[in-house]
């Protein structure tokens, strides 16, 4: 029995070049794999899925999971964690909604913008000045922001009045959506700073060892800093493109999609501990979740079958990768 | 110790084993007498700690066989290892840190009443047990209030409570001021008049000339020898380790590289913080290697941490180059051209996941990046050089992780980055902690040839024979106060010795 | 001989202050500002109010101290106390009598906390990662159940577990209180509750000690499960209903009292008693700001703001007393 609980870790000296090679995106060949054969199955299921319409409303419906994603990846590389990103986009949207008659919209949405950076901003001094472990922290700005978007619209959705405002959530260009632009924008830009700039090469060493990074000269809570503002900034961008998109700010939106960011990013294989991961992960996570949410919708399976569905999938993918490693037959042979 | 021709306690025969078809133990053999110590040698990779997980059962052996009281013996795991009386103690410490001693001592055998946990049973039996090595150790002192060196030997009191015959001891006194060291030996003094043997693994040789009777050496998975170690000098060893004769000590070449006719690039004047050191005054000029020697907990390590800004200053002065500084924090010190090897480098020095080039270069982003993104070719330029200068070696070239290097070569990067950075002053701490033979003189070969170039090296040590074979100038601490300085020909290791135990001169 | 000292213990003597007084001042603190304000505050009528709100929370807590000791977390707790109540009132009175129908309930709970349990140890998936899952599918698990509605659950013998009152004192106080006996002897003087210290501490030491601890890993998360169904079932007595939407945030309610009363999210550390203030302190928060007649906008607002103000004084308290004695 102890035998199976030995740490992984006991590897070899010397063996790097001689370990089971991994594959480039993600998690590995598992997710691909399960990917595909969803996409196969849901296409014999329905046959909208497959079609023009269908393509182009997919990525918009992920994209406000996806831009937040994004940006809690690099965070998570970095070894920290936001929870407070749905909660936050709610309020901005609420802000921006009861701020478009004063300030006009373009102001409102500034104002919301630097709202957004300023609870990242208090996320991360919480977590690197007052050293507050980020899962509470984030978790009590979760609380008290979803209770202020309550209290600024005071529990009533509140509708946006000007037209180009709309523009921006539904509009598109060349037939393409603005906001999948937006998305897509954002995610190779991602990918450029986490794989070529001293930023993501930061997110990397921090993660994978804070003191050492601290201890080698790193400014560690600067950069964590700008991660935690970066993250919130993105939540209020999400927050712009939603309240946009729906026409209307609502305080409840967006509720646990804490939740659904962290099993995307996890699902793609970015380790809670932070260190290790990348964003094709992370965007194959998004499409993993959005894909099987959409197949729902056509499907006509209730949301709450969607539900269920979204923690069979979770475990399946995990579970999947692991199996590979090789506990397969450690899980066969197992007993008590 | 027992007559030579009885029956031996542990016989390992031709143990091979080999890792994805690549060989770490080529017919190994050992055998180990009731009531011995043998020391068990070898460079990092030479294949020891591989023997010793098998003889634990972490690993399984591809051949050979395992005899004790000469009867053949199967362990498959450590389980089976602890039924037969084999004790692993480890260098790195696991223990329940909100658990008593002797909940630590008893784990997953506490005494039971019924169904719950009889304490005063526990604390007897504990009380007992620390007895047997006659320590003097409150049982029910949570383990995070104890000592480095009070841990390990809870450590050892917990292996002979579980009836060990065999205990194996790997780096046991890594962490230990050498004044405590002495402890520990008077415990293995007291486990071998109760018959118990012992596989002592250290890389500090004078110690295995204290302590042991016996040593088997290992290079690159094949058995070398075994031999008394009253047969042999540590010169000897050593060459059995690494395969050639290693010269230590600076060079004549060296020693007038030191330039006293500039202004010492680091100098410290009065530096003091509360309750660990007091009036410290030093000077390192440009090419001079300055060593600290202290016994642990003299502060002599909380002074150089303070010269990085990684812990708090009261008073005193810092000077770079004659210029009036502070230093608030690592990331100040590293653009102010100070850098510090730390003593822990596995949890203080490396990105383990990363991989070698991006921990050479990790403390000197700016010229190698614009705009922050990375020359990519500047870089991995910059990161050859220093594998070629400092001999890294790796498996798999500059983009192999480093949790894949051995100690020597981990440490060798550790080095390189503060090169690569260009600093002016380099503080060292305990630079070859766990580093084996070959690595060292590597090492110290690129510390000198660094001083050469005029840098001013400043090293904290309680290995006396680092400090004595490396440094110009010796000064010892105590208490957190400097209590003498020598010259490179003055210093004697009894010399230092004294003083750095409070002794005056 | 020179006033400086090296023996570190001394030096930290003077400024020890244990961190459950810190709690409890500021619990008191807290409900003398409250009863200055409302004088309906310490109200015997109020005082029973408050007693009557714990066990959900409480409950369900103790599972979560044990989960947090041995190192690991589970988010399902919501979800499942939602689900025992659905299964409750869909087995009832139609298919069995009610004691039956609770049972099943528990029992499901209890598979659940075996199934994370199992996911866990056995197939290595991260605990977090696991019980999001759970947390997702069973509370899926629960609308589908209940055809998405409340479902009656009248009987008057049931609903003495969740509103009955022995002496004046709410049964389901009274069940908690005696949980949380049996669980502070559990943890403080069993062989198994020592044995989760250790592998919340340090698995290692636990592994090379012999003990399993994927077995004990698979208990705590049964254990877990079972009580937070508990929780449910009372939840569901209280309502009178199976609701498919009942105990929603438990999970985030929970661990933020668990914390609260200063078990560590690393694990090896914590204590039942440090819970039960915890518990007492945030529902007693909730029912002050009831009391000040306070929005229910802003009491999200403060529940966020007292986890963040007292968490952050006990880590800037951590960090002085840190501080003094040496750098980190």
């Amino acid at each position: 029995m102890t035998g199976n609980t030995q740490p992984q870790s006991q590897t070899p000296p010397q063996t790097a070049a001689t370990r089971a090679p991994r594959i480039g995106i993600g998690n590995g060949i598992g997710l691909l794999v399960l990917y595909l054969i969803m996409v196969v199955v849901i296409s014999r299921l329905s046959p909208y899925f497959l079609g023009q319409r269908n393509l182009i409303n997919l990525p918009v419906s992920v994209s406000v999971l996806g831009m937040i994603a994004i940006f809690s990846t690099m965070l998570m590389i970095g070894g920290g964690l936001d929870l407070s990103v749905g909660a936050t986009t709610a309020l901005v949207g609420v802000v921006v909604a009861s701020a478009q008659t004063p300030l006009g919209v373009w102001g409102a949405t500034l104002v919301g913008l630097l709202l957004g950076l300023g609870i990242g901003l208090l996320n991360g001094l919480l977590v690197t000045r007052v050293g507050i472990n980020p899962l509470i922290t984030t978790l009590g700005m979760l609380s008290t922001i979803r209770g202020l978007a309550f209290v600024f619209s005071g529990g009533l959705s509140i509708p946006m009045l000007d037209k180009d405002f709309g523009q921006l959530g539904r509009g598109n260009i060349g037939g393409v959506p603005i906001i999948v632009i937006v998305v897509a924008i954002m995610f190779i830009g991602a990918i450029i700073v986490m794989r070529y700039t001293t930023y993501g090469r930061a997110m990397y060493a921090i993660g994978g060892n804070s003191r050492a990074s601290h201890l080698a000269g790193l400014p560690v809570k600067r950069y964590q800093l700008i991660a935690y503002m970066l993250s919130g900034l993105s939540a209020a961008i999400a927050g712009v493109l939603l309240t946009s998109r729906l026409g209307v700010a609502a305080p409840q939106a967006s509720t646990g999609l804490e939740l659904s960011v962290v099993a995307a990013i996890i699902l793609g294989g970015t380790s809670l501990s932070g260190g290790k991961g990348n964003l094709f992960g992370t965007l194959l996570g998004i499409m993993i979740l959005g894909t099987l949410d959409n197949a729902m919708t056509l499907l006509s399976v209730s949301a709450y079958y969607q539900q269920i569905g979204l923690g069979v999938v979770l475990l399946l993918a995990v579970g999947l990768d692991q199996l590979r490693v090789g506990n397969l037959g450690r899980f066969l042979r197992s007993k008590y | 110790m027992q007559l030579e021709n009885s029956v031996p306690l542990l016989q390992m025969q031709d143990i091979e084993k080999s890792f994805y078809g690549v060989t770490v133990l080529d017919r190994v053999s050992l055998d180990l007498q009731t009531g011995e110590v043998l020391a068990l040698l070898g460079e990092n990779g030479a294949g020891k700690s591989t023997l010793i997980k098998i003889l634990n059962g972490d690993y399984q052996k591809d051949g050979g066989a395992i005899l004790i009281d000469g009867k053949s013996v199967q362990i498959n795991r450590p389980r089976d290892a602890g039924a037969l009386g084999i004790h692993m103690i480890y260098q790195e410490q696991h223990y329940a840190p909100e658990l008593s001693v002797a909940e630590n001592l008893l784990l997953g055998n506490l005494p039971t009443r019924g169904i719950m946990v009889d304490w005063n049973k526990a604390y007897a039996m504990a009380r007992q047990h620390l007895n047997l090595l006659k320590v003097e150790l409150d049982p029910k002192k949570l383990m995070m209030n104890l000592s480095v060196v009070e841990r390990q030997i809870v450590e050892v009191v917990k292996a002979i409570s579980g009836n060990a015959r065999i205990i194996v001891m790997d780096e046991p006194t890594a962490a230990f001021p050498p004044n405590e060291v002495e402890l520990l030996f008077e415990s293995i003094r007291s486990l071998i008049k109760q018959n118990i043997s012992i596989i002592y693994i250290s890389h500090r040789l004078d110690e295995i000339f204290q302590i042991a009777n016996r040593a088997t050496v290992l290079r690159d998975g094949k058995l070398v020898g075994t031999h008394k170690i009253s047969a042999v000098t540590q010169r000897d060893l050593v060459q059995m380790m690494v395969g050639h004769e290693v010269a230590h000590g600076l060079s004549k070449e060296s020693m007038s590289a030191v330039r006293s006719d500039v202004p010492p690039v680091l100098s410290l004047r009065g530096l003091g913080r509360d309750g660990y050191f007091e009036n410290i005054d030093l000077q390192v000029a440009p090419g001079e290697i300055v060593g600290i020697f202290g016994l642990l907990g003299a502060g002599h390590d909380t002074i150089i941490n303070a010269i990085f800004g990684e812990q708090k200053l009261d008073r005193g002065e810092i000077r770079i180059n004659g210029n009036l500084t502070t230093v608030s924090s690592p990331y100040d010190a590293r653009n102010k051209g100070i850098g510090l090897v730390p003593a822990d480098r596995k949890v203080q020095g490396l990105i383990l996941d990363m991989n070698v080039r991006e921990n050479v270069t990790l403390s000197n982003w700016n010229p190698l990046s614009r705009l922050g993104f990375f020359q990519s070719q500047t870089e991995k330029q910059h990161a050859q050089q220093w594998i070629d200068r400092l001999g890294i070696r790796m498996a798999g070239g500059m983009a192999t992780k480093l949790r894949f290097l051995s100690g020597g070569n981990q440490q060798k990067v550790v080095l390189a980055r503060w090169l690569e950075a260009n600093v002016k002053v380099l503080l060292l701490n305990e630079p070859t902690w766990g580093v084996d033979v070959g690595a060292r003189s590597d090492i110290y070969a690129q510390l000198e040839a660094m001083a050469a170039q005029g840098l001013a090296i400043l090293m904290v040590s309680s290995d006396l024979d680092e400090v004595l074979s490396v440094s110009h100038r010796i000064l010892t601490v105590y208490r957190g106060r400097l209590t003498g300085q020598f010259s490179r020909d003055e210093a004697t290791r009894e010399k230092l010795l004294h003083a750095a135990a409070g002794g005056s001169e | 001989m020179t006033q400086v000292s090296v023996s570190r213990p001394s030096r930290s003597s003077g400024i020890k202050i244990n961190p459950t007084l810190v709690l409890l001042a500021a619990f008191i603190l807290m409900c003398l500002i409250f009863g200055s304000f409302a004088p309906t505050f310490f109200s015997l009528d109020n005082v029973v109010t408050i007693a009557s709100t714990l066990a959900v929370v409480g409950i369900s807590a103790v599972g979560m101290t044990m989960v947090l000791v041995s190192g690991g977390v589970d988010l399902s707790v919501g979800s499942v106390a939602a689900l025992t109540g659905v299964a409750a009132s869909a087995l009832w009175p139609s298919t069995l009598p009610i004691w039956a129908a609770a049972g099943v309930a528990l029992l499901s709970g209890l598979l659940v906390g075996l199934f994370n349990g199992l996911m866990i140890t056995r197939l290595k998936i991260n605990p977090l990662i696991t019980t999001l899952a759970t947390y997702s599918a069973v509370r899926g698990i629960a609308f589908v159940v209940s055809g998405t509605q409340d479902n009656q659950l009248g009987d008057p013998n049931f609903l003495f577990l969740g509103r009955g009152s022995i002496m004046g004192v709410p049964f389901s106080l009274i069940l908690m209180l005696a949980l949380y006996a049996a669980f502070f002897f559990v943890l403080r003087y069993t062989r198994f509750g020592r044995n989760l210290y250790a592998i919340g501490g340090s698995p290692e030491a636990a592994r090379l000690a012999g003990i399993s601890i994927n077995r004990h890993l698979l208990i705590v998360y049964a254990l877990c499960g079972l009580l937070s169904a508990l929780a449910g079932l009372i939840s569901a007595a209280q309502l009178a209903a199976g609701r498919p939407q009942a105990a929603f945030g438990l999970e985030f309610a929970v661990i933020a009292a668990v914390v609260l009363g200063g078990t560590s999210l690393a694990g090896g550390k914590g204590s039942i008693w440090g819970t039960l203030i915890g518990v007492v302190m945030l529902r007693t928060l909730d029912n002050g700001l009831v009391q000040l007649n306070v929005s229910s906008f802003y009491q999200d607002v403060a529940r966020g703001l007292v986890l963040l103000i007292t968490v952050g004084i006990d880590q800037l308290r951590l960090r002085f007393e840190k501080s003094q004695q040496r750098g980190t």
